[in-house]
């Protein structure tokens, strides 16, 4: 399983560099086209969008792997250590209920309602957009159990201590 | 009870609970709206609409901007520019008592004035100022104190991420926005430098006698500008509507790229690590941002903005007594949360409670800002105050007690902006924004 994980990070990782190096391309492409040729690109803006969507989501999920959410818990980090591992067990479980319900279940049915919709400008349906919530929404689950197996066990401990991102 | 009670207490309630258990905050808003939304409309639209309400959220081309203005204060992290920046204020400070520390408060508003990151300001300019100060003979509490203090004026002055945020949930513009942080911005750095001056003045120790010559103040100077010229493109070109505030950003990205390499303080190999560190941050708010739109959708359905305004009318109608109870309950807020859910899950609760005693949306947006930001600096959750601690390698403890000041001058700070338009309203009307 760990060896799937690590595959799955150094995977995601490159997926989030590339995106956000293309996502800077596009729009400085859209400047370009705009400013300096004085004809707007049109499919610039719909392309920046969706390639935004997209790293948000395998952003999300690869954030999920590294436990790297912002929580607010304080209140955790004071309690004793066995309620700490069942916190850290509760919130994995909450993580996949809300993954399997919302990004797979939700996101699938949304991908299949518009599966043969046109998207305007590009050569894609939105459906196709739309399947980035279940793909990212199944990476969280295997994340989420991952951790859980790994918290029980006592690989991992109950918090993390990250840097703090100020967001 | 009808349905729109019960959904309304099944969000407050459920993202209560779940923030308590210490569950990330995206999920424990996200799980509590995808709950309220199956007990409004069942449990297949219920879902399908939370997945729907996600992806539109997060697919907005302004927000853009965010992970444009992150990368670029990712640059200018690694990249020389602080060090030219931390000179130019040491320049323009001059030999005043506790120059140095004045130096770190100036530095810290230049910095927020390109890039807009307070942590990445703190860990710069502390990480430059502190060793500067220590040999000096300035207390290395107080010198970690006045760097946590004032790196916050980043995110008021222009750029800033929380206020696109803000302006997503209030639909207000970025650009009227940016421009009216410059004033509150700057006197966030005033009080700082007031607060130095009266701790300074008696300590005449607190001086640096090396003068420089005009020739010296001159190369100073122009090693800055091409730094500060950045301000003049992006506050610039999005002030003249050359350009949107998301291509804007992309401009900033390119240009300290351009500038970090020119001072081969990056290498391209470095770029990796600058993008997925970007990346990371971009994922944490557009996840948040998105979970947000699902509990905005509920919250307008189960009326809970208008439930907060009438409780609140309730206990005054008097808009001062308000706008001082809404300032204590931010205080409170920024204490225990980042600063951006915090703006995504409170601002549509209290801007029609605002909007109704006629506060213009702009200026509640820099009042909300201000008192989130002051929130970065206080325990529990304070990742401002944690990392200038971790960089001058003071406990949070010593370096609390030489905040206190600053912290008493700030909130001062913060009631003289919510009580005042003008000082938030003034600039963005002279240039025909507000």
């Amino acid at each position: 399983m760990t060896h799937v994980k690590n595959a799955l990070d150094v995977t995601l990782r490159w997926l989030c560099v590339l995106l956000l190096a293309a996502l800077v391309l596009v729009v400085a492409w859209q400047v370009f086209t705009r400013q300096v040729l004085s004809a707007p690109s049109v499919w610039s803006e719909e392309l920046a969008k969706y390639l935004f969507v997209w790293l948000s989501f395998f952003g999300t999920a690869l954030v999920f792997g590294e436990r790297g959410h912002i929580a607010v818990d304080f209140l955790v980090r004071r309690a004793p250590e066995h309620l700490q591992r069942a916190a850290a067990v509760l919130s994995q479980v909450v993580t996949f209920a809300f993954a399997a319900l919302v990004l797979v279940y939700g996101g699938w049915q949304l991908s299949q309602l518009t599966w043969t919709q046109d998207v305007p400008s590009l050569p894609l349906m939105v459906g196709w957009l739309y399947l980035v919530l279940p793909v990212s929404g199944v990476l969280v689950l295997f994340y989420t159990v991952y951790h859980l197996v790994a918290v029980v066990r006592g690989v991992e401990n109950a918090t993390t201590d990250g840097e703090p991102d100020a967001v | 009870m009808e349905v729109a009670a019960i959904a309304g207490l099944v969000l407050i309630v459920g993202i209560v609970a779940l923030l308590a258990l210490g569950i990330p905050i995206s999920v424990a808003v996200g799980t509590s709206s995808a709950l309220a939304a199956i007990t409004v409309l069942g449990f297949e639209n219920g879902l399908l609409t939370s997945a729907q309400q996600m992806f539109r959220g997060v697919n907005n081309f302004s927000l853009l901007a965010i992970p444009f203005f992150v990368l670029a204060g990712v640059i200018m992290n690694n990249g020389g520019i602080a060090l030219r920046l931390v000179n130019f204020a040491k320049m323009l400070v001059g030999r005043a008592p506790g120059s140095l520390a004045q130096t770190n408060v100036a530095a810290n508003a230049m910095f927020g004035a390109v890039s807009g990151s307070a942590v990445a300001s703190v860990a710069a300019v502390g990480s430059t100022m502190g060793p500067l100060q220590a040999k000096e003979g300035y207390p290395r509490d107080f010198a970690a104190a006045t760097n946590i203090a004032s790196a916050p004026s980043g995110m008021i002055i222009p750029p800033s991420n929380l206020m696109i945020v803000y302006s997503l949930v209030s639909s207000t513009s970025v650009a009227a926005l940016f421009v009216a942080g410059y004033v509150p911005g700057i006197l966030w750095a005033a009080v700082c430098m007031a607060i130095v001056h009266v701790y300074a003045r008696k300590r005449p120790e607190l001086r640096v006698t090396e003068k420089l010559s005009a020739a010296a103040r001159l190369r100073v100077a122009g090693q800055a500008v091409p730094a500060l010229l950045l301000i003049v493109i992006v506050i610039g070109g999005i002030l003249a509507g050359i350009f949107t505030p998301t291509e804007a950003s992309c401009i900033a990205v390119l240009y300290s790229l351009v500038l970090s390499f020119v001072y081969r303080s990056i290498k391209v190999r470095d770029l990796g690590e600058i993008l997925l560190d970007s990346g990371r941050t971009t994922a944490i708010v557009m996840f948040l941002v998105g979970v947000s739109a699902v509990m905005s959708w509920v919250m307008s359905f189960a009326q809970i903005p208008q439930m907060v305004t009438d409780a609140l009318l309730t206990v005054s109608t008097n808009p001062y007594v308000l706008i001082v109870l809404i300032v204590v309950l931010l205080l409170v807020i920024g204490c225990f949360m980042d600063p951006t859910p915090a703006v995504l899950i409170f601002a549509p609760i209290f801007l029609p409670v605002v909007t109704a005693f006629g506060m213009d949306p702009v200026h509640f947006g820099i009042f909300m800002v201000l008192a989130l930001s002051i929130g970065t600096i206080t325990p529990p959750v304070g990742p401002v105050l944690f990392v200038g601690a971790k960089v001058s390698g003071m406990s949070i403890e010593s370096v609390m007690r030489r905040l206190l000041p600053f912290f008493v001058g700030l909130v001062v700070l913060l009631l003289v902006v919510a009580m005042t338009p003008a000082l938030s309203l003034w600039l963005p009307g002279l240039l025909g924004l507000a």
